[in-house]
């Protein structure tokens, strides 16, 4: 009650406007400042938008059709539908297509084994679906990025088989459908990482280094001489901090449209209130580092620190799945992980606050959490 | 009526080894209104302690500072509207320029200032819209002072204003300070400057470990000295220290290198007929014989034993 009281009041006796109005120009002077806030990430989403798969060349595969069932062509259908999948001409055997492999005329080789047929995916006593002879995927281990992706495609069209028929009662009801994935491309997967990355280190660095230059140029010592307030000082700086936030994930959403259509399918109001939580949690570390640090290279040195690990391992650039399994529980703790989980769910998949509250739980421990610790380590004065 | 008055002030600091540092040794000393009152001495001294704690920036171990009457601490809040601090070497905002800084810093008093008046005092008009950092030395201590005066103050602290400044832009300093003061606002200040505190100051507190070892106006200080002037000659013959020190008037005599010596008198008019009747018996030449008066270095050497600067 109090805060909200003081705040009315500060806005009323307009010093507040005027501590924050000083502090948006001083941002916007200091080209390092805006730099990493700004320049920073932006030069990410060019660069990961500029990141196109396709470029790295078509895969020429050649699939051998022993079922000839229905299902198997289906999923001939289904992969012809992949742009960058180029289906070469049938080989006469195995051997032959291997060979071909071999000399690298091909890049993968699929098989699809005589048991793939829709007899075998009918439906048990016990209500289950018998799993169907596995289709067999040849490849070459010297090229290792084709390999990823065309397993991937392979895997998740299999899935999504799988779920279709898992779900579906009779098995015809789906064959006649194409089968659709929604045209997520990378660069829409890293556009939410490159939010949370962008509020942390702005946040983290710029409050930490800020601060502890105050502190250094003997500046806050100068300011307790003057009536100010220990606490509207700290307002002043916590919401021109946030409002660049803002600026910030507004710029890279709007640059991430314009230049490389990236889609946000789920609510911006849920894309800024998440963004904003976060924004809170890593203010709160950046007073801690500034209290911690007895200068503003060691600050320099502390946030680096603190932000370095979550920018690698919080899935900024990958998801988080990808990470051995000890890191991953580790990195499931991180404050950037929920963050950048529930970015992600909204602007991808869509989800509501409801897919996300966990995540937002998450972050409300943080909030908490990291204000205690700003709270122990923060300390206006010299002692 | 005093406007400053500090009583039986004591500090002390833990060293890291645990020992007790005393940086204030019961000092007492008050300050009248409108005047230049100077703490002056080494560095080490306590000045900066004892400024600091009149300002409510540090506390006090024990002792009471009043300004206008109100304790510097417990009510600090309405101390700071009555006065401006000048800290040592302190910076201001980076990326403000300077009439917005003082109009920030009028804001925080809740007063609109007139940021190109206040430049004015101190010469910077024309440097209302440029960052801290495209001011020279001198040009940066100015406005340090200036900022101090946006709440239209009646006491001023300045902490070694001239400190790091060239001897022309040190005199630019002083004839602001006196204008400064000359608007009625009384002024304390610290400094090692001797030449400081004897231009500038109408009551000197020399300081030295902690402690007030004088106290009065500068002249007063200097001509309570048993010596209040000083005599220098060169010769070339080797002269006897002994024989010059039993001289009528002089009290002291020292032989310092390149042939000079250099005489304590307890006044010229006394001791020079004596040296002149002296020089003339030994047929000796005093080359350019130079009389200069004693200066607060003298009285700072007279209490302590030690040169203010060392």
């Amino acid at each position: 009650m109090s805060f909200f009281h003081s705040l009315a009041k500060n806005f009323a006796t307009n010093f507040m406007l005027k501590l924050l109005w000083a502090n948006l120009k001083m941002t916007f002077r200091d080209k390092q400042a805006i730099f990493w806030s700004l320049v920073f990430p932006l030069m990410f989403i060019v660069i990961f938008g500029l990141f196109d798969f396709s470029k790295l060349g078509d895969t020429k595969y050649v699939i051998i059709d022993e079922s000839n069932s229905q299902i198997s062509q289906q999923f001939e259908e289904g992969l012809q539908a992949v742009e960058i999948f180029k289906k070469q001409e049938t080989p006469p055997s195995i051997d032959e297509a291997k060979d071909r492999l071999k000399n690298g005329d091909v890049d993968v080789v699929i098989v699809i084994p005589e048991g793939f047929h829709q007899e075998q995916m009918a439906l048990q006593a016990d209500g289950s679906v018998a799993a169907l002879s596995p289709i067999q995927v040849f490849y070459s281990a010297s090229n290792a990025t084709i390999n990823q992706i065309a397993l991937n495609v392979v895997d998740e069209f299999i899935d999504q088989m799988n779920m279709r028929a898992a779900q579906a009662p009779t098995l015809f009801s789906y064959t006649s459908e194409s089968i659709e994935t929604k045209d997520v491309k990378y660069i829409d997967m890293i556009m939410p990482g490159i939010l949370g990355m962008a509020i942390m280190t702005s946040a983290v660095i710029g409050i930490s280094t800020g601060i502890s230059r105050y502190r250094e140029q003997k500046l806050l010592k100068r300011l307790s001489a003057t009536p100010i307030k220990v606490r509207t000082f700290l307002m002043g700086e916590v919401l021109s901090f946030l409002i660049v936030n803002l600026m910030q994930i507004s710029l890279i959403i709007l640059f991430a449209r314009i230049a490389f259509h990236v889609q946000v399918y789920g609510s911006y109001f849920l894309i800024y209130a998440i963004s904003i939580f976060g924004s809170i949690i890593f203010l709160n570390l950046g007073f801690a580092v500034a209290g911690y640090s007895k200068n503003t290279k060691t600050a320099e040195a502390m946030s680096q620190i603190v932000t370095m690990p979550m920018m690698f391992f919080s899935g900024v650039f990958f998801s988080t799945d990808a990470l051995p399994n000890i890191v991953g529980k580790i990195v499931e703790y991180l404050p950037l992980t929920p963050m950048i989980e529930a970015l992600r769910s909204v602007s991808i998949n869509g989800e509501g606050l409801s897919a996300i509250s966990s995540q937002l739980a998450f972050m409300g421990g943080w909030i908490v959490l990291s204000f205690f610790i700003a709270w122990k380590l923060f300390k206006f004065k010299d002692a | 009526m005093a406007i400053i008055s500090v009583e039986s002030l004591y500090k002390t600091f833990k060293l890291p080894n645990k020992a007790k540092l005393v940086a204030v040794d019961h000092v007492s000393f008050s300050v009248e209104k409108s005047e230049i009152f100077g703490l002056l001495g080494p560095n080490g001294a306590g000045k900066t302690t004892t400024l600091e704690i009149i300002e409510g920036l540090q506390e006090p171990t024990s002792g009471t500072t009043l300004i206008k009457g109100l304790n510097t601490h417990t009510e600090l809040n309405k101390i700071k509207h009555v006065i401006g601090i000048q800290l040592q070497s302190s910076a201001y905002y980076e990326y403000l320029r300077l009439g917005e800084i003082l109009e920030l810093f009028g804001s925080f008093y809740g007063k609109t200032v007139d940021a190109a008046q206040l430049l004015d005092i101190v010469n910077l008009r024309d440097k209302k819209k440029s960052l801290i950092k495209q001011l020279s030395g001198g040009q940066a201590q100015r406005f340090s002072i200036c900022a101090a005066l946006v709440n239209d103050p009646e006491v001023i602290f300045l902490d070694e204003p001239t400190t790091g400044l060239d001897p022309q832009a040190r005199r630019a300093m002083w004839d602001f300070i006196r204008k400064i003061n000359g608007q009625g606002k009384t002024i304390i200040l610290t400094t090692h400057y001797m030449e400081e505190a004897e231009f500038l100051c109408d009551r000197v507190g020399i300081m030295d470990q902690g402690k007030i070892i004088a106290l009065d106006a500068p002249k007063n200080l200097i001509h309570s000295l048993k010596s209040s002037s000083r005599i220098i000659f060169h010769s070339s013959e080797s002269l006897s220290v002994d024989e010059l020190s039993a001289i009528t008037g002089i009290k002291e005599a020292h032989h310092e290198e390149n042939e000079s010596y250099i005489l304590r008198a307890t006044t010229s008019s006394e001791a020079l007929p004596h040296l002149y009747k002296w020089a003339e018996k030994k047929q000796i030449t005093l080359h350019d014989l130079e009389v200069t008066s004693a200066n607060l270095e003298d009285v700072f050497l007279s209490f302590t034993g030690k040169k203010l600067r060392d």
